[in-house]
């Protein structure tokens, strides 16, 4: 770019403007530049923020300055949004009335549906983005900043992003304003930002007031409208106010998570990295950072592709890996020809990072887009595990599911706050939201230990009850079945003839009479792996406020334990990060006991359950199952730390992979066609004396090779069943290798946790541990 | 020779007609058809990439391929996947000729005449087709670019300006598994998900132009309706618009309730939606099976 600025003229003083792309380097360069010039640096710095957001960035980064020589990525402060449009008013009035409930008792969700509403903004230290470097510059050069926008705004409404050229091509800052910034105020919305503006508008006429020559740093949206007010002799100066009064407490600092900080970021991260190696600080006053320090993002994005080939196809599991690997070779020119003829769509000069992941992901193998984010995702990240005393931002969905919701996991304790959503300080919404996933190494470790803090339990003495009962199921089940063998008579009569058989085989003309064998009766132990799943169907009827629950061991907790460490790793990337336990249909229960429960407790009263595994078992336990069966007995799924996409996540697996619809039948025969696809060759139902099976589940059944047996109710004690209804969920003070409670929990629920141990015969209670 | 033949070879085969499609405004999706204009570009190897379009049913996909042969100017050619396609359906047809002096005519189908023509050809439903059916296709869609016609005995080429695009719904392509050769000759695999709130209104607004004073109002209905059959699933642009379209033809049939014979010809009625109007279309639309999706 030619060093040409664009300078507003205003009597005896004068603007220095970088109307810019949010994030981008390019204009970060240049107010770098400006700044750091030997001639005609600017006495005073005003940027698109609000005054108080401004100090307290100012503030931030002038302590981190001191440490470290570049400004790491990627730090926030988040401060709580308390503003609503005011053409939103009467709806959101309406909402409240349809609903019930105050604004804020409504979901985050809802909120942004409905009202566009996000619960906080979030501005992050990017060092790419030239309103972070100008106040990094007024820190350097000891220039006063300023923050001329307002503090609290609404969220505006934005249409998809105008195509704006992308200005690496580019010559020079000023022609490129002007072919670009008309187009960029089309990307306005008049409602909340005019009043900006007007606001920026006279507080830089006030700064103007104080200083001969003022750099201003802005949006590109914002510029045309600001420049016209400028001139506007009707926009009077506003009365300055000085520094504004920190009030302790408004912002929060944080670590964001490097999936949240994409969005804040230029086009890929290792951009912010190069840039921090070139980048001018104050210690260089005078020298011009013109063409030798120039970024070339092209450069940078060629070296990772090169890199993640290398990586992906310079290893022996490639070699050996199957065909759809093998195709890659041939599709990786395909990959690059369709990302640039994207860029060229765009208009850009490089793709970001989402538009990588998912070109990648559109024609490559799942294996390669894999290792290719990997590679561009590669920076040295801030470590919340250095920053004890920040909050960590992270997105709420897992990884790969980026819904745009976030969740803050506090400093202190690191315990999980609520879900909510962020502003976007901008309006640059380049990154789409991909579907990246990302290992954030031993951040992942300290993320999950604070998911599991708001983990709840179930009860071990419940586990074990359930566990044994519907070992008692398969057991009869098995028995019936082996009631039904029967031999050709030959002399003995073992247990009857078998009437049926034997018709049977005179109707073909076969004089064969068949007798029933029950000798190799019920063996001692039942075959608790092979009898697995069994569903309970307690109550059959409608219950009104009925849901589906899920419950489940996470693969974080079987990690340990496991043997094979590379096919557990590929099975969680493919099939999910938790192995379904128990899916269940029931509602929250309630009594007087609702009263007195200890917190993080929760009690669900269940209709029906499916029991994939004996559930007494310990995450070692699990492990061992799941690898001997290969994971295929049980269904594996996603989850986030709160609401419950899992269960949407899990419906589409069974949508899709089974061809199972969970809305289509009764919640009854749903239950049993969700375990039908686990069962090995029986599965076990136990139900109400005399209920009847569906068709389609025999014809899902003999889809999967499967027979199922009903087991009915009389053969089980009515206080089982009655307590199986009950399931409390309560938290623990430790989940490894087993689940300890507190005595409250004990107290509140009337059971001792080491109840029903007696219940779990040996060989259930030893598996896995003599091996 | 007319337009509507041309000679290959020697034999003088009828073409296909292409597709125009009557337009309404076409909200948001800027992101899928700058994939499939990114696709058909032609990469730097050459030849030009044929995406798939998966998504849910009336989520948009043909709308969006209709949107992307208009930008491009080309002419558009459909051929309607089902069950019963052969793989001549996909070359070359014959039938009795009209004409007195031939007894035969060679038809060129859609898919040939599209190729041979540098048009878009659009595969619609390509998951029912059954996969030895697809055969034609593996030699079309690589560098090859053409098809060879067993009926005509001739081999038809492709155009240069050729494009391919296909479609197909999610659970289709769940029960059907696509043959691995055309998979892997179908790049980018573009998904096609729900619009968000906002858009579904913008297509309602630009579909129904009659609802401008209680616009607001029928939409925040519908939203409340919409929630209380459906809870957090998303409509597609066609549960919206045949909802809303029912409720038109409801409005209009009240104009003209007392007339004799009815007219039931589009544009001669001047109804105006209400709310009972909304109401009813709901009903309506729910005694249907329900559309895929977690319900309770
Ligand atoms: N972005 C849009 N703007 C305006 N109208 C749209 C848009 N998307 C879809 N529609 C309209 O919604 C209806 C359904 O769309 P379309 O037929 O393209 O869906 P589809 O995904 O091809 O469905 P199917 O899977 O059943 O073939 C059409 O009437 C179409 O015009
Ligand atoms: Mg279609």
């Amino acid at each position: 770019m030619d060093t040409k600025n664009l300078v507003l003229r205003l009597g005896e003083t004068e603007l220095i403007v970088v109307p810019s792309i949010h994030y981008n380097h390019v204009f970060a360069r240049r107010v770098n530049q400006i700044c750091h010039a030997s001639e005609g640096a600017p006495e005073a710095i005003a940027v698109e923020l609000g005054p108080r957001a401004a100090s307290e960035a100012r503030l931030w980064l002038s302590e981190l300055g001191g440490k470290n020589a570049g400004l790491p990525v990627m730090f926030g402060l988040m401060k709580r949004n308390r503003r609503i449009r005011a053409s939103l008013r009467q709806k959101a009035l309406q909402l409240q009335k349809d609903t019930g409930k105050d604004l804020s008792e409504l979901s985050p969700e809802v909120l942004r549906r409905e009202l566009g509403y996000s619960g906080y903004s979030l501005l992050c230290l990017s060092p790419t983005d030239s309103i972070i470097e100008a106040i990094r510059c007024g820190i350097e050069l000891g220039l006063p900043s300023f923050g001329v926008d307002l503090d609290d705004m609404a969220d505006g409404v934005y249409d998809a992003p105008v195509l704006i050229q992308n200005p690496d091509a580019l010559e020079g800052l000023v022609d490129y304003i002007d072919r670009n910034a008309d187009l960029a105020d089309l990307h306005r919305d008049e409602e909340v930002d005019l009043r900006r503006e007007t606001v920026m508008a006279s507080r830089i006429k006030a700064t103007l007031q104080r200083y001969k020559r003022v750099l201003f740093v802005c949006g590109m949206a914002h510029w045309l409208s600001i420049s016209n007010m400028l001139t506007d002799q009707t926009v009077k100066p506003a009365l300055t106010s000085g520094t504004p009064e920190r009030i302790q407490g408004e912002f929060k600092r944080l670590v964001v998570h490097p999936l949240v900080a994409l969005q804040y970021m230029d086009s890929f991260p290792k951009l912010a990295i190069a840039y921090e190696k070139t980048r001018i600080s104050a210690s260089n006053r005078g020298r011009r950072g013109g063409g030798v320090n120039e970024l070339s993002p092209t450069a940078i994005f060629d070296k990772e592709l090169k890199r993640s080939c290398r990586r992906y196809f310079h290893t022996r599991r490639y070699l050996q890996s199957n065909d759809e690997r093998k195709q890659d070779i041939e599709k990786i020119a395909l990959f690059q020809g369709y990302l640039g003829n994207l860029c060229v769509l765009s208009n850009r000069q490089v793709p970001h990072l989402s538009m990588i992941a998912n070109a990648a992901k559109e024609t490559m193998s799942a294996d390669f887009t894999q290792i290719l984010t990997k590679t561009f995702m590669d920076i040295p990240w801030v470590s919340p595990d250095d920053f004890q005393d920040c909050e960590l931002l992270s997105p709420s969905g897992d990884e790969g599911h980026n819904t745009g919701a976030t969740v803050l996991i506090n400093g202190e304790g690191r315990q999980g706050g609520s879900k909510f959503f962020v502003r976007c300080q901008s309006t640059n919404a380049a990154h789409a939201p991909a579907t990246i996933s990302f290992d954030w190494g031993k951040a992942r470790k300290l993320m999950e230990r604070a998911t599991s803090n708001f983990t709840s339990h179930t009860w071990s003495p419940w586990n074990r009850l359930i566990t044994s009962l519907s070992l008692r199921a398969i057991e009869e089940s098995t028995r019936e079945k082996i009631t039904n063998i029967h031999v050709q008579f030959e002399g003995s009569l073992l247990h009857g003839i078998d009437i049926k058989k034997t018709i049977h085989s005179f109707s073909r003309g076969k004089e064969t009479y068949f007798v029933r064998d029950c000798s190799c009766a019920a063996p001692d132990q039942p075959d608790f792996v092979g009898g697995f799943p069994v569903v309970w169907i307690i109550r059959p009827g409608n219950i009104d406020g009925s849901d589906w629950r899920v419950l489940y061991e996470p693969c974080n907790y079987m990690e340990r334990h496991i043997k094979d460490k590379a096919a557990f790793e590929r099975v969680r990337a493919k099939k999910g990060s938790n192995m379904v336990a128990i899916i269940a249909y029931g509602q929250s229960y309630c009594d007087e006991s609702t009263l007195s429960r200890p917190s993080g407790a929760r009690c669900d009263r269940y209709a029906g359950i499916t029991i994939f595994q004996p559930i007494s078992w310990s995450n070692r336990q699990f492990a061992h199952w799941a690898e001997i069966t290969g994971y295929r007995r049980a269904p594996f799924c996603e989850t986030s730390l709160f609401g419950n996409d899992l269960y949407g996540g899990l419906a589409k697996q069974y949508r899709e992979k089974h061809r199972i619809r969970i809305e289509d039948y009764h919640w009854t025969t749903t239950m049993i066609l969700l375990a039908i696809p686990y069962a090995k060759e029986v599965l076990t139902v136990v139900a109400p004396d005399g209920y009847r099976l569906e068709r389609v589940v025999h014809e899902k059944a003999s889809q999967y090779g499967v027979q199922v047996k009903p087991v009915f109710h009389k053969k089980f004690a009515a206080d089982d069943l009655a307590r199986l209804e009950r399931c409390h969920l309560v938290p623990a003070i430790t989940y490894d290798p087993e689940c300890i409670y507190t005595e409250d929990i004990e107290t509140y629920i009337g059971e001792k946790q080491t109840d029903n141990l007696d219940l779990i015969p040996a060989a259930v209670r030893d598996f896995g541990y003599l091996t | 020779m007319s337009d509507n033949t041309a000679k290959i070879g020697e034999k003088t085969v009828k073409l296909s007609q292409p597709y125009r499609a009557p337009l309404s405004k076409c909200i948001g999706r800027d992101t899928e058809m700058r994939k499939v204009l990114a696709a058909w570009m032609g990469a730097t190897s050459g030849l030009p990439l044929s995406p798939l379009l998966i998504g849910e049913p009336g989520t948009g996909k043909n709308r969006i391929i209709y949107e992307c042969a208009q930008m491009c100017g080309k002419e558009l050619y459909i051929f309607q996947g089902h069950e019963d396609v052969t793989s001549s359906d996909l070359e070359c047809a014959v039938r009795f000729s009209d004409d007195a002096d031939r007894k035969m005519d060679y038809i060129l189908t859609s898919v040939a005449t599209g190729a041979m023509r540098g048009a878009v050809v659009f595969i619609d439903e390509i998951a029912k087709i059954r996969p030895r059916a697809l055969a034609p296709l593996a030699s079309l869609l690589d560098e090859r670019r053409y098809i060879d016609s067993s009926l005509l005995g001739e081999r038809i080429y492709a155009h240069p300006g050729f494009r391919f695009v296909a479609a197909t719904n999610t659970t289709d392509l769940e029960s059907r598994l696509l043959p691995d050769f055309i998979r892997s000759r179908m790049r980018p695999v573009i998904s096609v998900g729900y619009p968000e709130h906002r858009e579904i209104e913008q297509i309602i607004r630009a579909r129904f132009r009659t609802m401008s004073n209680n616009g607001n109002s029928l939409l925040s209905q519908f939203w409340s309706l919409w929630k209380e059959k459906n809870g957090d699933q998303s409509p597609t642009p066609r549960d919206a618009i045949y909802i809303f379209g029912y409720a038109l033809n409801l409005a209009d049939f009240a104009t003209i309730e007392s007339q004799r014979p009815y007219s039931l010809e589009a544009g001669t009625h001047s109804g105006i939606i209400e709310a009972g109007h909304l109401e009813q279309a709901f009903a309506a639309f729910h005694d249907l099976p329900p559309s895929p999706g977690w319900r309770k």
